[in-house]
C-alpha cells in the first residue's frame, strides 16, 4: 500500500505561484475577488507565503515557503471534528467530506499550518467561466470547510487504470497538478514507502526537514532546505 | 447575463430576424448586463460540442501567449471545453513546466467581457456607443477607405501601432504596409530597444541575447528581474532550479542587481541595491577591478576583441581604448559615490565574478528603459566579453534562427513606392532618433503637430498606448486629431473604447499561428499554436483580416498574399520541411505538418558553439569595445548635417551630440561610458523617483482582467487586488506617512493617489509602484482598481534608440 508524500526544493522554488494557480484552475477553486479577498477570505488550497527573516543589513529577508496541506499521519484537524467529515485514507491522504461538514470550522482552528479554509461564498462565476471548470472535481456548496486533497480525483484514474491492467500505480503515474506544472522542478510526488522513490530518497537528503515537527503531527510534506553558495565551486 | 435556453434561444432569434442588427447600446451597459442578443444566440454555449460524444476527452498541443516567451502548452479539452492547460511535457523550453500566467490562459479565453464581433462605433469616440457590423461590411469599408487614401497618394498616411507579434504576423504587417506605401510599422517596444541596438554596436546583432543557464558559475543580473520578469517565463524558472540544483556539487551564484528587493533579489544569493540609473558606473568599476586585478580573459581580449588598448586609427589618429577609459575614469571609490554600493562590494563581486567563470552578465528593461540605457547596457555587455564568456558553454549566445522559406518578394507598385519615401511619422532612424526603429512615445507630438504630415488611419494590434504609454493625457488628445482608429483587440481596453471600428482577433487559444521563440535555447525552436477550442464568438484572425483588406484594394496589394494567413504559414514552413533536420525529418507535407502538431513544435538542438562569424558580425569582426559601427553611422548623419548646413565634421559632431542630449565626448560617445540618468523636474521642488516593476502574474500588463492573477498579484506584501506605493520607513517617517495611508503622487505632469506601503526593501528617496493597476476599461475585473502611475510619468527619451526613459520622472509625496 503506497503511503503519499511530496517534497519542495525551496532550493529551486522561485516563488513563481504557479502551484497556486494550477491548484485553483485543476480543483475549481474559486476567487474571492477584492471585497473578500481583503477580509482574508480567499481560497488557497496551496499558497506560497513570504516570511520575513531579521536581516543585519537593514532590510528583512523575506523567504517564501510553498505551503500544500501537509496531510500528516497523525492529523490534528481529524480528532477535532464532530461530525467526522474529515478522515485519514488507508494510502495516507486527508480527505473532507463536504455533504457532511457542518462548517464549524474546530479543524481550522487545529490545522497548526492554516491549510483549511472556510466557504464564504458560493464563488461568483460568470456563465461563461463555468466552461472551464474541470469535470472531475465537484463544486463546494456555501459554508464548509475545503481543503487540498492531492489531486484525488488524478490519484482515482490511475488506480482504475492500473487496476485493469492489474499491477500497482507506477511512479510518476499519479502526480498533482501543482507537482506537475512545476517550472523550476522544486516540486515531487510519490511513494513515502517505496525506498526506490524519488520522494523518499529526497526525504533521506540531509537537506530534508518538515514544518512544525515537533508538534508530533507527522507530515508527509517534506521540504529541501536552500543552500549557500561556496566560494569553492 | 440571461441564460440561453432552448426557447429564449427560438425566441430571440425569431426577434432578431425581424429586427435586424441595429441595436446600438453603451459600453457599460454592455460591460454590466451583456452583449447585444444577437451575440448571445449565434453561437450555443459549447461551439462544435455536436462533434463530441459524452466524456470524450482530447489533448491538444500548442503555444502559451500569455507573455512573449511562447512556452509549449497541452489543453485538456472535455466535450469542445477546454478545461486545463499543462505544460507540453517534450517543449524543448519549458519541459512540462508553466508558470502562473500560463496556468490562467483559460480566464482569457472565457473572458466574460470579450468583444464578440466587429463593432462599429455610432455614437461620439469614447461614449461608449456601438453597432454590431458583419465582417463582410467593415472589410469592405475600410478596404475602400484605404484604396481612396492610396489613389490620392497619401498612403503613407496609414501607420499600425503593433505589439506581441507572434511567429509570421510581424513580417505579414510588414508586407502589407510595404505594398499598401506606408513606412508607419510601429512597434510598441517601450524598453528594449537600449539593450538590442547595445548587442547591434557592439556584436553586430539586432536581437535579445540567449545565455547557457545550466553550465554558469556565476550571475550578475542587472535591472531585470530574472524570477518575476523573465521571458521565457517558465525556461528562466526552469533554469533557475538547474543553477541551484542540476549539477551535483556546483551551485551558481545568482547576483541581483536592482533598485528594490524583488523577490528575485529575495531569492538571489546576494541584492546589491543601486541608485537608480546609475547601473552603468556599477557595471564600469566592476570592469575597473576586473583589469586592475589583471583578471580578465587575456587570450579572448587579444583574439577576439577590438577597442581594449589604445590604437590609432587609418588617418592615424589616436583612440583610447576601454582598458585606459576604465582605469582612468571608474576606481571603486569613485563609482561608490556614484552608485551608493560600497567599495568593498565592488572589489569582492568583480573579483568573484572573473574567478569564478564561466560566468553571465545579464540585463534588461530596468536599466535599457532609461535615457541612458544603451550606454549602460554596454558597459555591462563588456563585463562578458572581459571574462570572454560570448559564445562559450556557460556564456552567452545568439539565438539561431529556424531555416524559414522566404516568401515572394512582392510586386510594389508607383504608389507603394512613393509611399516608402515618406519619412516614418515617429521619425525613428531621422536625426531625431538615429537608431531607433521605432519610436512609439514621440507619437503623440508628431500627430498634434501634423508633423512631419497628418495621420489618417490608424492600427492597432495588441497594444494599448492609452494605458502603457508615458504621459497618457497626451496620446488622448492626439486620438482625438486621427481620424479613424481600428483596433483589433478581443478586449475593450482603454484604447480600444476610443476606436472607430473594432475587428476582434481570436484569443490565442482559438487561432492558427506559428511562434518563433524569443531568445532562450539558443538553438533554432519554433512552435505551432493551434485553436484547442472552436472560436466562441463572432473573432476572425487578424491575419486573414489583413489579407481580406488587401484583396479588397486589390492590385499589386492583394496579390502579395495567398488566399488565408495559414496557408501563408505554411508556406513559409516549407523552408523547415525541406531542410530535413532537427526533430522532425518527414519530407512528406501531410506527415510533416501532423507531426508538427503532434510535437506542438520543431526544433534542432544542439547549439554549436564558438561560430564567431555567426555571433560576432561586426565591422572588425571582433567584439567592439569601441563601436566602428556606431562610429560609422553616426560618422554618416554627421556628414550630413555638415554638408547641409556648411559646417565642419567637428562642429557637426558636436552639434548632433547636443541634440542627442549625451554627456559623453569624443571617442566616449562610441564606448561604453556613465552618462547620468535625465530628469523631469526639479530635484528640489521634487524630491522622489519612481520606479515601476513587473511580478510574476502581470501578464505583460494584459493580466488585469484575469482574477486568479489579480488575487496573487502582491505576494511579497501579501496583497491583491489594488496597487501599492512602496516607501522606505526613513521617508514615511520624515513625512509622517503611516503604512495604508493614501498619498498623492505628484509629479510635473500630474498627480495620482496611492496606498503607501512602508517597506524596508525600497530605497531612500526612491517609490516604487508595480505595473498592471489603473485601468478605465478592459473588463469587469480590470476597471478601476488602484491607479496607472504613467499618467504622471513624462515623456524623456534615449534620443539614440527611442526608448522612453521611465525612471527621469521626478515627483513628491503629498498627503491626502
Amino acid at each position: 500500500m503506497p503511503r503519499w508524500g511530496m517534497v519542495i526544493d525551496l532550493d529551486r522554488c522561485t516563488a513563481c505561484q504557479a502551484c497556486t494557480i494550477a491548484c485553483r484552475n485543476e480543483n475549481n477553486i474559486p476567487f474571492a475577488g477584492p471585497d473578500h479577498a481583503s477580509k482574508g477570505r480567499a481560497i488557497f488550497w496551496n499558497q506560497v507565503l513570504p516570511f520575513k527573516e531579521e536581516g543585519e543589513q537593514g532590510y528583512s529577508r523575506i523567504r517564501f515557503t510553498p505551503l500544500p496541506c501537509m496531510h500528516c499521519d497523525r492529523p490534528s484537524c481529524i480528532k477535532v471534528c464532530p461530525v467526522r467529515a474529515t478522515y485519514k485514507s488507508e494510502e495516507g491522504i486527508v480527505f473532507q467530506i463536504f455533504a457532511r461538514c457542518i462548517g464549524c470550522r474546530l479543524c481550522m482552528c487545529a490545522c497548526p499550518y492554516s491549510r483549511r479554509f472556510y466557504n464564504w461564498s458560493k464563488g461568483h462565476w460568470p456563465e461563461i467561466m463555468q466552461s472551464a471548470f474541470n469535470p472531475d472535481v465537484s463544486l463546494r456548496p456555501l459554508g464548509v470547510v475545503e481543503k487540498c486533497t492531492f489531486c484525488v480525483h488524478r490519484w482515482q484514474k490511475a488506480r482504475e487504470k492500473a487496476r485493469s491492467e492489474d499491477r500497482p500505480i507506477r511512479e510518476g503515474e499519479y502526480v498533482t497538478a501543482c507537482v506537475q506544472t512545476c517550472p523550476a522542478k522544486a516540486r515531487y510526488f510519490g511513494d513515502l514507502d517505496d525506498p526506490e522513490s524519488m520522494v523518499s530518497k529526497l526525504a533521506r537528503s540531509r537537506r530534508a526537514f518538515r514544518l512544525l515537527e515537533e508538534l508530533g503531527t507527522h507530515p508527509k510534506v517534506i521540504y529541501l532546505g536552500e543552500g549557500e553558495w561556496r566560494e569553492d565551486i | 447575463m440571461s441564460k440561453v435556453t432552448r426557447r429564449t434561444f427560438l425566441k430571440s432569434a425569431s426577434a432578431a430576424l425581424l429586427a435586424g442588427s441595429m441595436t446600438s447600446c453603451r459600453i457599460e451597459e454592455l460591460l454590466e448586463e451583456g452583449w447585444p442578443e444577437e451575440y448571445e444566440i449565434d453561437k450555443p454555449p459549447v461551439p462544435g460540442a455536436d462533434e463530441w460524444s459524452l466524456g470524450e476527452e482530447r489533448y491538444y498541443k500548442s503555444i502559451c501567449l500569455q507573455c512573449p516567451g511562447g512556452c509549449g502548452i497541452q489543453v485538456r479539452v472535455v466535450e469542445g471545453r477546454a478545461v486545463k492547460i499543462e505544460g507540453n511535457p517534450i517543449y524543448p523550453t519549458n519541459l512540462g513546466g508553466l508558470c502562473p500566467k500560463g496556468q490562467n490562459g483559460l480566464q482569457v479565453l472565457y473572458d466574460p467581457d470579450r468583444i464578440r464581433g466587429p463593432m462599429k462605433r455610432v455614437g461620439e469616440r469614447g461614449e461608449g456607443k456601438w453597432q454590431s457590423i458583419s465582417w463582410e461590411q467593415a472589410i469592405k469599408e475600410l478596404g475602400t477607405r484605404l484604396a481612396k487614401l492610396r489613389s490620392k497618394g497619401e498612403s503613407h498616411r496609414v501607420a499600425v501601432i503593433g505589439g506581441h507579434y507572434r511567429g509570421h504576423m510581424g513580417p505579414l504587417m510588414d508586407r502589407f504596409l510595404k505594398v499598401y506605401g506606408s513606412p508607419n510599422n510601429i512597434s510598441h517596444d517601450l524598453g528594449m530597444e537600449g539593450a538590442m541596438s547595445a548587442h547591434y554596436f557592439m556584436q553586430g546583432a539586432k536581437d535579445y541575447f540567449a545565455y547557457d543557464w545550466e553550465n554558469t558559475n556565476y550571475i550578475l543580473c542587472f535591472g531585470t528581474s530574472l524570477l518575476e520578469a523573465g521571458v521565457p517565463a517558465a525556461y528562466r524558472l526552469r533554469m533557475y532550479g538547474q543553477m541551484h540544483r542540476g549539477r551535483p556539487g556546483i551551485r551558481a551564484k545568482l547576483v541581483q542587481i536592482d533598485i528594490r528587493y524583488s523577490i528575485s533579489a529575495s531569492k538571489a544569493d546576494k541584492w546589491i541595491g543601486v541608485k537608480p540609473g546609475t547601473d552603468g558606473a556599477l557595471a564600469l568599476g566592476l570592469a575597473h577591478v576586473i583589469i586592475r586585478d589583471n583578471l580578465y580573459d587575456h587570450t579572448f581580449v587579444k583574439n577576439y576583441t577590438f577597442g581594449f588598448d589604445d590604437w590609432r586609427d587609418d588617418s592615424g589618429k589616436e583612440h583610447v581604448g576601454f582598458k585606459h577609459l576604465v582605469i582612468e575614469q571608474y576606481p571603486p571609490e569613485k563609482v561608490s559615490l556614484i552608485t551608493g554600493v560600497p567599495t568593498k562590494v565592488i572589489e569582492r563581486t568583480a573579483q568573484e565574478f572573473a574567478s569564478h567563470r564561466p560566468g553571465i552578465a545579464i540585463y534588461g528593461r530596468g536599466i535599457s528603459g532609461q535615457s541612458n540605457g544603451l550606454y549602460t547596457c554596454m558597459a555591462v555587455h563588456s563585463l562578458n566579453a572581459l571574462i570572454g564568456s560570448l559564445d562559450i558553454p556557460g556564456g552567452v549566445m545568439i539565438q539561431r534562427r529556424p531555416p524559414f522559406k522566404e516568401w515572394w518578394e512582392p510586386t510594389l507598385d508607383a504608389g507603394a513606392i512613393k509611399g516608402l519615401k515618406q519619412p516614418r511619422i515617429d521619425l525613428a532612424g531621422s536625426e531625431t532618433f538615429p537608431f531607433a526603429s521605432s519610436a512609439y512615445a514621440t507619437l503623440p507630438n508628431n500627430i498634434l503637430a501634423g508633423y512631419p504630415y497628418k495621420l489618417d488611419t490608424l492600427f492597432l494590434y495588441y497594444t494599448n498606448p492609452l494605458f502603457s504609454s508615458p504621459q497618457i493625457s497626451r496620446y488622448y488628445e492626439a486620438f482625438t486629431k486621427i481620424p479613424f482608429i481600428v483596433s483589433f483587440s478581443p478586449f475593450l481596453d482603454e484604447s480600444t473604447h476610443m476606436a472607430d471600428l473594432i475587428l476582434p482577433d481570436h484569443t490565442y487559444l482559438e487561432r492558427w499561428e506559428d511562434d518563433e521563440i524569443p531568445s532562450s535555447t539558443g538553438y533554432p525552436l519554433l512552435g505551432i499554436r493551434q485553436p484547442v477550442v472552436k472560436p466562441l464568438y463572432n473573432t476572425r484572425h487578424t491575419g486573414d483580416v489583413m489579407i481580406a483588406i488587401a484583396k479588397a484594394i486589390g492590385g499589386t496589394v492583394g496579390a502579395a498574399f495567398l488566399d488565408n494567413y495559414l496557408d501563408m504559414v505554411r508556406d513559409a514552413l516549407e523552408g523547415i520541411r525541406t531542410a530535413g533536420r532537427g526533430s522532425i525529418q518527414e519530407k512528406e507535407p501531410q506527415k510533416f505538418w501532423a507531426a508538427l502538431l503532434d510535437n506542438g513544435g520543431w526544433w534542432a538542438p544542439p547549439y554549436s558553439f564558438a561560430q564567431w562569424q555567426e555571433v560576432i558580425r561586426t565591422p572588425s569582426r571582433k567584439f567592439e569595445f569601441y563601436s566602428l559601427l556606431m562610429k560609422l553611422k553616426i560618422d554618416e548623419l554627421v556628414q550630413r548635417i555638415a554638408d547641409r548646413e556648411g559646417l565642419t565634421h567637428e562642429k557637426a559632431f558636436e552639434q548632433l551630440i547636443e541634440k542627442l542630449q549625451l554627456s559623453g565626448q569624443g571617442d566616449e560617445v562610441f564606448m561604453p561610458h556613465y552618462e547620468p540618468l535625465r530628469f523631469i523636474g526639479d530635484e528640489k521642488e521634487y524630491p522622489f523617483l519612481i520606479n515601476t516593476y513587473k511580478v510574476m502574474p502581470h501578464a505583460e500588463g494584459r493580466g488585469g482582467n484575469q482574477p486568479h492573477l489579480q488575487e496573487i498579484f502582491g505576494l511579497q506584501h501579501s496583497k491583491s487586488w489594488e496597487p501599492w506605493l512602496e516607501i522606505h520607513p526613513e521617508d514615511a517617517h520624515i513625512l509622517g506617512i503611516e503604512d495604508e495611508e493614501r498619498v498623492w503622487v505628484e509629479s510635473p505632469i500630474g498627480r495620482v493617489q496611492f496606498k503607501a506601503l512602508i517597506f524596508e526593501g525600497a530605497q531612500r528617496h526612491v517609490l516604487n509602484v508595480p505595473f498592471e493597476y489603473g485601468h478605465s476599461s478592459y473588463g469587469r475585473w480590470a476597471r478601476n482598481r488602484g491607479e496607472n502611475l504613467n499618467k504622471i510619468i513624462g515623456t524623456e527619451f534615449n534620443y539614440l534608440t527611442g526608448n522612453v526613459s521611465w525612471g527621469s520622472t521626478r515627483v513628491r509625496l503629498v498627503k491626502v
